[in-house]
């Protein structure tokens, strides 16, 4: 036995510890338990994932118990450490514990800092069981607890109004989504008998035809739920919003590990994904539109977060590009690269807001080079990572899954992944620019107090930009081969075969320098734009009124769906059950059974009101349709 | 030929003996003293006959004992049931002392009626007759009648006792009504002996025994409070004292589908007639419960109608009527009757001497002191499982439920359910939100207060009810075995 149940149990008991006693024990005893926490964790999954490499091919299984058997249906708190969920494991817990040590810093001074990290402690003790699972059961218990964790953070500033209306977003938007992670998992069982993992990847090809109806549907419901989850079009929505909480969430989860788990779910049961071709097109098609956008999105915006947020979208979109041409595991080097990267801009943003007391308008930065000289040089990093030039880490991943798109003979796909790229480099740099370069705009009663975070918020800082630009090494691609390509290695044989098409390895050098043009030159325009004085900007503005209001109004999604799904809903539930069923029939029933009760004489008279004349009524017609269905309906 | 009861009939009863014993001794004390000290034993009195009849209970299980010619009968299945009208009684009188001192409500016979109340559902449960079905029932119903209108000063409280007993009486009618025609077309009121009547002759065949199998299902219908027969429940369990309600929505509610599932196994109302009526029935349970939650600004009224939606939920189970559905069906009442009793009773206790109902009275409740905070907290633990969140015993009680009846091929009841489940979210977190994610409203008082030992005990079984939820929640199977065990052992 392995004791993989030590893994999400140590961050369970920080949980309880905190959440039990952190009040009376104060902020120190917080402060220790919570990373502590995560921290055995993260030493645990290391142990287990070498013992994992060692048994190459060999998932380490373990069940702790049996959770239930009903029937033909035996489900088990089982756990697994295979590939896949292995690398899942050191990215949650890894950065996990990097992000619970930076809130020491970042939260002090905040009320309720007990409940902050027990919280933040739950929520790693639910991802671990969302990717340690072997069956949907235990999937389902983490996807649901993630999502009330994420709401229980999204709301923690609740006395700001945006806060609690962005938690509520979150909270309607994801439950779609969970419908059709719902819907799946039903289908699946009524097909396969089971809930289990490997049991439904293995019966996959003998169950379902490929192209078939149900695999399609199957597959689009599981889409549907990842959608949600992992904030792709139409359901991306919510995550923008949830950056009204605390920075160290938003890196957490809405970055590095809870928007990933809709990809975790396509990669699990990538045997099932490749027998529906149409979903996989959908799922390249919607990721590829929702990188485009979302990065469109991100060059206007001002609020520091914001463009990190929609970068998030936009980076998730690429990600199920590459699940969705079939490359699982480039996919999944992304998620990989994308949370270290992404990570460390989000703790960086917070080092910038901390430091601003809470200013997070970009328009009122600028110039902080020289004052927050850490913190510009590791989010400098990370945004040359995010921005794909090599070779930070960002490059390796980004560049093999345009690579495969084009290989996987979807051109358009490609283009819109290559304009992705340039704008990626633009918005970045530009954020870089107007924060850090040029004229401070700062408000000059903030700008007495700035000062450099603490050692706790700079040294995660510091371990991230380091993983940033080495972390790509791992993924080489074959052209390049001054190392192996460690993911392709790691992965072989872990997901579905795919027939991917082979490009030449001319077309391959091709496309590689011109994405590290596409990164570069943004650059240089960003700096032309930014860095100086922002006339140019504001006359380009005027210039481009139409596309820039349309970015910079989020292509006034959030206004449509208000318009198209929320209005009307209301609209029809007011006229529908107010109108119609309220006062037409149950207002009727009323006045007719206070006739009858008239009628009836003085029976009841006694009593103060006339309802419970009409309950009795009710009560009657109930048991008159029932008698009259059962023996008068001819049948 | 004539036979006695001898002592061995005593066997399968020795549970309703000890606890009858008991009601009459708490009675016996009521009339010693008005003290302090004796309202205090009253209780703890009550509480200590019901440990003893669940070991007595836990005693007779397995060994199948009949009684009083075949009358009554000590099957796993109605132990199993039994247990849990007696741990729900534990934690109800555990949360109403608290409650009937500071609602100044001070009539002992309150423990008493709970008893008997617990005594006439142990009836309704184990017995195979439906005419001492009738009696369990009327036994529980009279008892109840009482304890919704205790707040002898309440307005509202005497109210919901009125209606409620005018509309028992009418159910009970047409109960009775059934099983008279049953009588009229059968020749018994034995539940086996009218089954192998019907399996002859066939439900249909003569309109006496269609018609009384209907009037029963509509009698039985209305204790449980399912779709048109739901009308008194949102009126009574929120005129009712606080801890009451939490006993009638939790016991009386699963005795209710204990008896249903009797009449039920009789395999009868399985004819293909009844099938499109209990099918609309129950989304219709379900659904009015949870819409007309939605809009509710008494947490109360809510939990009231969302005691409805529940009912549908096990309605769901009885219509696929499978061994799996009737399992899951007693491992839901076991579930629900935790939940819903930890709900009430978090309404139950009162907050710097005021009593909280409605969401408003919620808004801020987490911050405001220590006492308040783990309410919070307990309430918190309640409504996720009354949500069907993961790793709590709702979510087991409906995953069963939803699975047995996937299983026996009704998918559109089991999505419709899963919608009506989604539904339920909204009203639910919203007591979370209110709690914890909202400021205190100015009328809340501020300053601390001195727990009172009887709140502390009110607390404390709370706590218990919360801890089995998560446990029933993380390590149900030993429970659903059980359930299942008994399912397969049921006789008449």
């Amino acid at each position: 036995m392995h004791q993989i149940w030590l893994i999400p149990a140590f961050p369970l008991i920080g949980c309880i510890l905190n959440g039990l006693f952190g009040k009376f024990f104060g902020k120190r005893f917080v402060s220790f338990v919570g990373p502590l926490a995560v921290g055995f964790a993260f030493l645990h999954s290391l142990v287990l994932f070498f013992t994992m490499l060692n048994t190459k091919g060999h998932a380490l299984h373990e069940t702790l118990y049996t959770w239930m058997e009903t029937g033909s249906l035996h489900l088990s708190m089982g756990f697994q450490v295979d590939q896949l969920s292995g690398l899942f494991l050191l990215i949650i817990t890894g950065v996990g514990f990097l992000i619970h040590v930076y809130s020491i810093g970042y939260m002090h001074e905040e009320e309720g800092y007990y409940r902050y990290f027990s919280y933040l402690n739950l929520f790693v003790f639910f991802m671990l069981l969302l990717v340690l699972g072997d069956n949907f059961m235990v999937l389902f218990v983490g996807w649901e607890g993630v999502g009330l964790c994420s709401y229980l953070l999204i709301g923690y500033y609740f006395e700001k109004k945006s806060a609690a209306d962005a938690c509520k977003k979150a909270f309607i938007v994801n439950r779609i989504g969970d419908f059709g992670f719902l819907s799946a998992a039903m289908l699946i069982f009524i097909t396969f008998g089971t809930l289990s993992f490997d049991r439904v990847n293995e019966a996959a090809p003998d169950l379902l035809v490929p192209g078939g109806i149900l695999a399609t549907l199957i597959t689009l419901f599981l889409f549907l739920g990842a959608t949600g989850k992992s904030a792709q079009i139409p359901l991306y929505v919510w995550l923008p919003d949830a950056m009204e909480g605390p920075t160290p969430v938003s890196a957490l989860i809405h970055a590095a590990t809870m928007v990933t788990s809709g990809l975790y779910m396509l990669a699990r049961l990538s045997h099932l994904f490749v027998l529906a071709p149409a979903t996989m097109n959908l799922i390249a098609i919607i990721g590829a539109l929702t990188a485009l956008m979302a990065a469109t999105i991100a060059i206007t915006q001002t609020d520091i977060k914001r463009v990190l947020a929609y970068s998030t979208v936009s980076q998730l979109g690429y990600m199920f590009l590459a699940m969705g041409v079939g490359a699982f595991g480039v996919g999944i080097f992304h998620v990989m690269t994308h949370a270290f990267f992404k990570a460390l801009l989000f703790l960086c943003s917070g080092a910038v807001i901390h430091s601003l007391h809470h200013e997070q308008d970009m328009q009122k930065m600028g110039g902080l080079k020289n004052k927050l000289p850490v913190t510009y040089l590791t989010m400098l990093i990370g945004t040359i990572a995010i921005a794909g030039i090599p070779p930070f880490a960002g490059f390796f991943s980004k560049d093999e899954i345009l690579w495969k798109t084009w290989s996987a003979s979807h051109p358009i796909l490609w283009l819109m992944g290559f304009l992705t790229a340039i704008l990626t480099s633009f918005y970045m740099f530009r954020l870089i620019f107007l924060t850090f370069h040029g004229e401070s705009r700062v408000d000059p009663h903030t700008a007495k107090h700035i000062h450099e975070s603490p050692v706790s918020m700079l040294a995660p800082l510091a371990v991230l930009a380091v993983l940033s630009i080495f972390g790509g090494f791992f993924g080489v691609p074959h052209v390049l081969h001054f190392l192996p390509n460690g993911i392709e290695l790691y992965f072989e044989g872990f997901y579905a075969e795919v027939p991917v098409g082979h490009g030449s390895v001319i077309a391959e050098i091709v496309l590689m320098v011109m994405s590290v043009a596409a990164a570069l030159i943004p650059v240089w325009i960003a700096w032309k734009l930014y860095a100086g004085n922002l006339d140019q900007v504001n006359k380009w503005k005027a210039q481009f009124k139409i596309p820039y209001a349309l970015s910079w109004n989020k292509y006034y999604i959030d206004e449509i769906y208000d318009a198209a799904i929320i209005q009307p809903m209301k609209k029809c539930s007011t006229i529908v059950l107010w109108k119609w069923i309220d006062v037409g029939i149950i207002d009727r029933i009323v006045h007719l059974s206070g006739d009858l009760a008239r009628v009836s004489g003085g029976m009841l008279r006694g009593l103060q009101n006339g309802i419970l004349q009409q309950y009795a009524l009710i009560f009657a017609m109930g048991t008159v349709g029932i008698l009259w269905y059962l023996f008068f309906l001819p049948y | 030929m004539i036979t006695f009861a001898t002592v061995s009939d005593l066997m399968p009863i020795i549970p309703e003996l000890i606890l009858t014993f008991v009601a009459i001794l708490v009675l016996i004390v009521d009339l010693v003293g008005t003290q302090t000290k004796y309202r205090i034993t009253a209780a703890v009195l009550s509480i200590f006959g019901l440990c003893i009849a669940i070991v007595a209970e836990i005693q007779l299980f397995g060994e199948n004992y009949t009684g009083f010619f075949n009358t009554v009968v000590a099957d796993e299945y109605s132990i199993l049931f039994e247990i849990i009208y007696m741990i729900t009684g534990i934690i109800t009188i555990m949360i109403s002392w608290h409650y009937i001192a500071e609602n100044k409500m001070n009539f002992r016979e309150y423990y008493a009626l709970i008893l008997f109340a617990i005594i006439g559902m142990m009836f309704m449960t184990s017995s195979t007759d439906l005419l001492l079905i009738f009696i369990g029932l009327e036994i529980m119903s009279i008892s109840s009648y009482i304890l919704v209108g205790m707040m002898r000063q309440s307005v509202k409280s005497n109210e919901a006792a009125l209606k409620y007993l005018m509309l028992g009486a009418f159910s009970t009618g047409f109960l009775l009504y059934g099983i008279s025609l049953l009588y009229g077309a059968t020749a018994s009121t034995k539940l086996p002996e009218i089954v192998s009547h019907l399996q002859e002759h066939g439900v249909f065949n003569n309109p006496l025994t269609g018609f009384g199998l209907a009037l029963l299902v509509i009698g039985v219908g209305f204790k449980v409070a399912i779709v048109p027969f739901h009308m008194w429940t949102p009126d009574v369990y929120s005129g009712a004292p606080t801890p009451v309600t939490a006993f009638m929505s939790a016991a009386a509610k699963a005795a209710g589908f204990a008896m249903l599932i009797r009449i039920f196994l009789t395999g009868i109302p399985y004819a293909e007639r009844w099938d499109n009526l209990m099918w609309l029935i129950t989304v219709l349970t379900m659904t009015v419960g949870n819409v007309m939650a939605l809009k509710q600004i008494s947490i109360k009224r809510m939990l009231a109608y969302s005691s409805i939606a529940h009912a549908g939920y096990v309605m769901v189970a009885v219509v696929a009527g499978s061994e799996a559905a009737i399992s899951g069906i007693i491992f839901y009442s076991l579930a629900y009757a935790l939940m819903g009793v930890g709900a009430f009773g978090v309404l139950s206790i009162q907050s710097k001497g005021r009593t909280l109902e409605t969401y408003d009275d919620f808004t801020g409740y987490a911050s405001q002191g220590p006492k308040e905070q783990v309410m919070a907290f307990l309430m918190s633990i309640f409504m996720l499982s009354l949500l069907g969140l993961p790793l709590t015993a709702g979510f087991v009680g409906k995953f069963q439920i939803f699975y047995a009846a996937l299983d026996a091929g009704w998918v559109w009841l089991t999505v419709i359910a899963a919608m009506n489940s989604v539904i339920s979210l909204f009203y639910y977190l919203r007591v979370i939100v209110c709690m914890y994610m909202k400021d205190p409203l100015d009328s809340a008082v501020d300053g601390n207060e001195q727990p009172t030992f009887s709140s502390v005990f009110a607390i404390s079984g709370l706590l218990g009810t919360a801890i089995a939820v998560l446990y029933l929640g993380v390590f149900p199977n030993r429970f659903v075995e059980l359930a299942q065990l008994s399912v397969k052992t049921i006789s008449f």
